[in-house]
């Protein structure tokens, strides 16, 4: 409630602004002059009135003056910053193009690219990273990786070695809503973890919002990772692609018609299984596949100049098969169709129609029997999302959404003799819908603020049954549903608030408060992340999970801008978290709510961020110092414990070095604690057999894991069309052997006695990739 | 299938690397630990008393000697055991009865631990047949046999199987060694299990037990098997075995009825 007021009194405070003298607007596009690419998010100010807007994920903007001569400042990352001259007497359409800096990098003095964003955005704990930003960074076997990259970022850890999942600011991993164009990504791995789903070429930029999160974004607690696809090429056709040691990369795109619409077809494939069938010897081998591929499309064109559509899609999947006795295959779908209008020159609108599908086949033969399961999760929405920019002082959204989630826990369908009997878990249905609105209010040159609030609706509704359990999990009663008929219903109110105050030219702080809501989740009591982990909606038995975050941050820019740094602490309380039962049994159980304990967690840290983005030399410093426990009635009596999560110590360095045309070098170090494990403290036998006795849950640390990364890229020169680079890359530098799992097991040498082994993932690894364009 | 993803990942081509490293361990209050049955057949039944030693201290059991043990059952009978040897309590006067509740209780170093478990039907096997396995192809050797035992779940759920298998009249494989099943996924149907045992020899007799055992049985065995294979990244974190003892004390104790099948390989 004390929100609704909020924005009332902004409305009110607005209110003289728009009764005041001649207005006018001045709205259009921004672009980049090579492709056509629209840039999102770049900044469009007034240096008169030293107010300003940011293009939205369209590049459209739109602000409201009063009539006079002004000059109009555009600026992004890595492009040169525009300056028009502006004589408002009357509307006026911009449509600007800006171009790359890299290209001039040498010898010209660049000014006006000094971007005090940092400062001066009234955002907070966000993270918005260009592609050509991510792709200096160096990876593992060189393939470019976003997920990989946001763990770089302060508040941000790696789920571990060869993992793309990510915690941020002690969230799980399933509590960070992923969207590529807007549809969900349910799994944005390859390879159980060692690659993600995003194709560095397909991609243009992703943001990252850690905290104060936008009131359009919701369904999950932790995060929201936006990631935008490349629209194509509107001014020519281009092909470039990659040949690396894991995987190739092709890409076409070109104009449909010129300056008005393109396309982009990009594809990755991997290769692993063709070596194995090359090399290997075995038959079993031969017929044995293992492979994964990425598929993105797109395209877009401009029916008029208010109206555009959109259509994207993304197909990958994963194929593993061992020559016919085991297979098991896992992929995404996606796809996205948007329509931007716009209504007037202060009222944008895009409606979306999203399809989001995560399924897994698994196929067991074994002798005369053979049986397979499938499982997975399909969601069909629906968004309304309106940008009005009302005046110079606020700039409001507001829109509707709607998801109608369909699980599918598993089927088990069966030939031949076999132990198992065909199972069908059946269907289970759930709506989630949202209205929002929020305005982002300059009240004073000094203050600004945020104002949003969410209000979602979650039915689970039937066809089902409904099972009902005493407090030891047992079924004590079952209820049938038909079908629509709303199950149970969830509502919550999400307030989100932040708001900035400039101390000085060079310094602000900025506080925000956001609450989150998760009704879908994802079942997983393994260490590492398997595609078999289970999507499950909140139910009679599992509770919405709820997040209060609060988050305040000083932030100040030195050298003319050249370092942003920022420190921000943050204190999150989490309701209806879900640890499992011992022995839990999660796969293909249709009474899996029985398994899991429900309790309440906790998260609470400071996050340093030095950053020097411009010159030769560029990078950055995260250190995040934090705390994530739980607390469960049944799991260390109720004591808090440290979380999967739970990492007090994090560091990540990056270093770039553009030395000449030619050669530029990166650099990476992490550092951070142990996981939290559990440990055998004790032993005992039964039935003959030595079995461990283990601690409190999470109790011991495994070794602390860091690590050095090292790259070079040579660009040929630029011969006609052609452009050619090496990427020349050094993983684990310093063959730092770290830990991925820690397992005891008898001293071969003297079998009476136990001994600890740690198993390493990688080593040293070099890798080298050919990347053209023409 | 947790063993196949592994492969899966060992498949991928990625290298991995072990060594033995050194971890510091607390060292913890040693626990009691109770590993004993009544069952449907004549006695004595015994009940084993251990303590838990240090992690990494040298194997073996660590016997508890001069404990009180006694069981009594709803049928209001009292049995005081009687220590054989060090840690071995053996029943005198219990006699296992279907569908009866057994009480244990155990009073040692000042502290008192109890457990109950109630007798389930017995279910028997229809069937036992062997086949001859045909040795891999590069192993020497006699070929070996392999064992199917089938019997029928009965038509409502609740049920809960473990096997022991006895080779020439000793025991081969006790419960622990083989797969405990919960009917919930298979309720009323016909079942085949295979045992396999490279000891299997032809002439030899092998006898089956069909054991069924209460919920709480079947949760301890079942956790004690992800205990023992625990600590991979594709399992879950790892728990102590679910008990049925109060008190602190670890184990089980179970009231279980069994029916047995005897065939002789050809």
């Amino acid at each position: 409630m004390k929100c609704t007021r909020l924005l009332l009194l902004a409305c009110i405070i607005a209110f003289p602004a728009l009764v005041s003298a001649q207005q006018y607007t001045i709205s259009g596009t921004v672009k980049d002059s090579a492709n056509g690419e629209s840039v999102l998010g770049s900044s469009v100010f007034i240096p008169e009135l030293k107010t300003g807007v940011n293009t939205n994920s369209y590049g459209f903007f739109s602000i409201t003056l009063p009539a006079g001569k002004y000059t109009v400042e555009v600026s992004y990352i890595g492009r040169k910053t525009k300056k028009i001259a502006v004589d408002l007497q009357k509307n006026v359409k911009l449509n600007i193009e800006l171009s790359d800096l890299s290209n001039e990098l040498e010898g010209v003095e660049i000014t006006g690219q000094h971007t005090d964003k940092n400062v001066t955005s009234t955002t907070m704990s966000s993270d918005h990273l260009d592609m050509a930003e991510i792709k200096a960074i160096p990876v593992l076997f060189g393939e470019t990786d976003i997920l990989k990259t946001i763990t770089l970022l302060p508040g941000v850890m790696s789920a571990g070695e060869g993992n793309t999942g990510f915690y941020v600011r002690g969230g799980g991993a399933d509590q960070n809503l992923v969207l590529l164009d807007e549809a969900t990504v349910y799994n944005a791995s390859h390879l159980l973890g060692f690659f993600s789903v995003f194709n560095g070429d397909a991609v243009k930029d992703m943001t990252l919002f850690k905290g104060g999160i936008p009131a359009e974004y919701g369904g999950r607690l932790a995060s929201v990772l936006d990631v935008h696809m490349n629209d194509g090429n509107e001014k020519q056709y281009t092909v470039k692609g990659g040949i690396g040691i894991i995987a190739s990369r092709l890409t076409i795109e070109g104009p449909i018609k010129k300056d008005r619409g393109s396309f982009i077809i990009s594809g990755r494939r991997t290769y692993a299984d063709v070596f194995l069938h090359l090399f290997g010897d075995s038959p079993a081998l031969r017929a044995s596949s293992l492979y994964f591929y990425d598929l993105n499309l797109k395209a877009n064109y401009r029916i008029t100049d208010r109206d555009r559509i959109f259509l994207s899609g993304y197909f990958g999947r994963d194929v593993f098969d061992a020559a016919g006795n085991f297979g098991i295959d896992y992929g995404n779908a996606t796809g996205t169709l948007r329509w931007n209008h716009i209504f007037t020159d202060k009222l944008f609108l895009n409606t979306s129609a999203i399809v989001s599908d995560y399924h897994y086949n698994i196929n067991i033969t074994s002798g005369s029997s053979n049986f397979g399961i499938t499982s997975g999760i399909r969601d069909y929405q629906f968004k309304l999302a309106f940008d009005y920019f009302l005046n110079s002082k606020n700039k409001v959204k507001f829109g509707v959404e709607t998801t109608n989630h369909i699980f599918t826990p598993g089927t088990i369908s069966t030939n031949g003799t076999s132990l198992i009997t065909d199972l069908n878990i059946a269907q289970e249905h759930a709506i989630e819908s949202a209205a929002y609105i929020s305005d982002e209010v300059t009240l004073t040159s000094k203050l600004s603020f945020v104002a949003g609030l969410r209000y979602v609706v979650y039915d689970e509704i039937g066809p089902g049954t409904v099972f009902h359990y005493d407090t030891t999990g047992a079924i004590t009663d079952t209820s049938k549903y038909s079908k629509n008929q709303i199950i149970q219903q969830y509502t919550s109110l999400e307030p989100r608030l932040s708001a900035r105050y400039i101390l000085n030219k060079n310094s602000s702080v900025k506080a925000s408060y956001c609450r989150t809501s998760q009704f879908i989740q994802l079942l997983s009591n393994t260490t590492a992340s398997a595609p078999t982990d289970l999507w499950v909606p909140s139910s009679q038995v599992i509770k919405p999970q709820l997040c209060d975050q609060y988050a305040l941050g000083y932030f100040r820019n030195f050298h003319d801008n050249m370092f942003e740094t920022s420190v921000e602490v943050y204190y999150k309380a989490m309701q209806n978290q879900i640890d499992y039962k011992p022995g839990a049994d999660l796969v293909l159980n249709p009474v899996v709510e029985s398994q899991l304990y429900f309790g309440t967690g906790r998260s609470y840290g400071i996050e340093f961020m030095v950053k020097k983005s411009i010159g030769k030399f560029t990078g950055w410093v995260a250190y995040t110092l934090s705390r994530t426990e739980r607390q469960f009635q049944y799991i260390n009596n109720d004591s808090w414990y440290p979380a999967k999560q739970d990492r007090p110590n994090d560091i990540s360095t990056v270093l770039m070095y553009n030395a000449n045309k030619k050669w530029s070098f990166g650099a990476v170090w992490i550092y951070a604690t142990g996981n939290a494990v559990t440990f055998p403290v004790a032993q005992y036998e039964y039935e003959g057999h030595v079995v461990a006795y283990y601690s409190d849950r999470n109790a011991y640390r495994m070794p602390a894991y860091h690590r050095l990364d090292l790259s070079a890229t040579l660009k040929r020169p630029k011969r006609k069309h052609f452009e050619g680079e090496w990427e020349f890359s050094i993983y684990n530098a310093y063959d730092r052997h770290n830990a991925y799992s820690i397992e005891f097991q008898q001293d071969p040498n003297n079998p009476a006695q136990t001994q600890a082994v740690m198993t390493w993932l990688f080593g040293i690894i070099p890798s080298v990739t050919y990347n053209f364009k023409f | 299938m947790r063993k196949l993803i592994l492969l899966f990942v060992l498949l991928c081509g990625m290298y991995s690397c072990t060594q033995v490293i050194t971890i510091d361990l607390n060292s913890t209050a040693p626990k009691l630990v109770v590993e004993g049955t009544v069952t449907n057949h004549p006695g004595p039944d015994t009940i084993s008393l251990s303590m838990t030693t240090n992690y990494f201290a040298p194997v073996g059991v660590n016997p508890l000697a001069g404990a009180a043990v006694y069981i009594s059952d709803n049928a209001g009978n009292f049995d005081t055991l009687r220590q054989i040897s060090p840690g071995k309590y053996l029943t005198h006067t219990t006699v296992g009865v279907i569908g009866r509740t057994y009480y244990l209780t155990v009073a040692a170093n000042g502290q008192k631990y109890t457990a109950f478990s109630t007798m389930p039907d017995t279910v028997g096997i229809d069937s036992m047949s062997s086949a001859e396995r045909v040795p891999r192809f590069g192993s020497s050797g006699l070929p070996s046999f392999s064992i199917t035992c089938s019997f029928t779940d009965p038509a409502f759920a609740g049920h809960y199987y473990g096997f022991r298998l006895y080779h020439n009249g000793i025991l081969l494989d006790n419960i622990i060694d083989n797969r405990v099943i919960d009917d919930k996924l298979i309720v009323g149907t016909a079942q085949h299990v295979k045992f396999r045992n490279s000891a299997l020899l032809v002439g030899d007799s092998v006898r089956v037990d069909l054991v069924c055992m209460d919920k709480a049985g079947y949760d301890f065995f079942n956790t004690l098997k992800e205990t023992l294979t625990s600590g991979s990244p594709f399992s879950a974190p790892p728990a102590n075995p679910i008990t049925n003892l109060s008190n602190g004390a670890i184990g089980y104790f179970g009231a279980q009825s069994y029916k047995s099948k005897t065939i002789q390989l050809q």
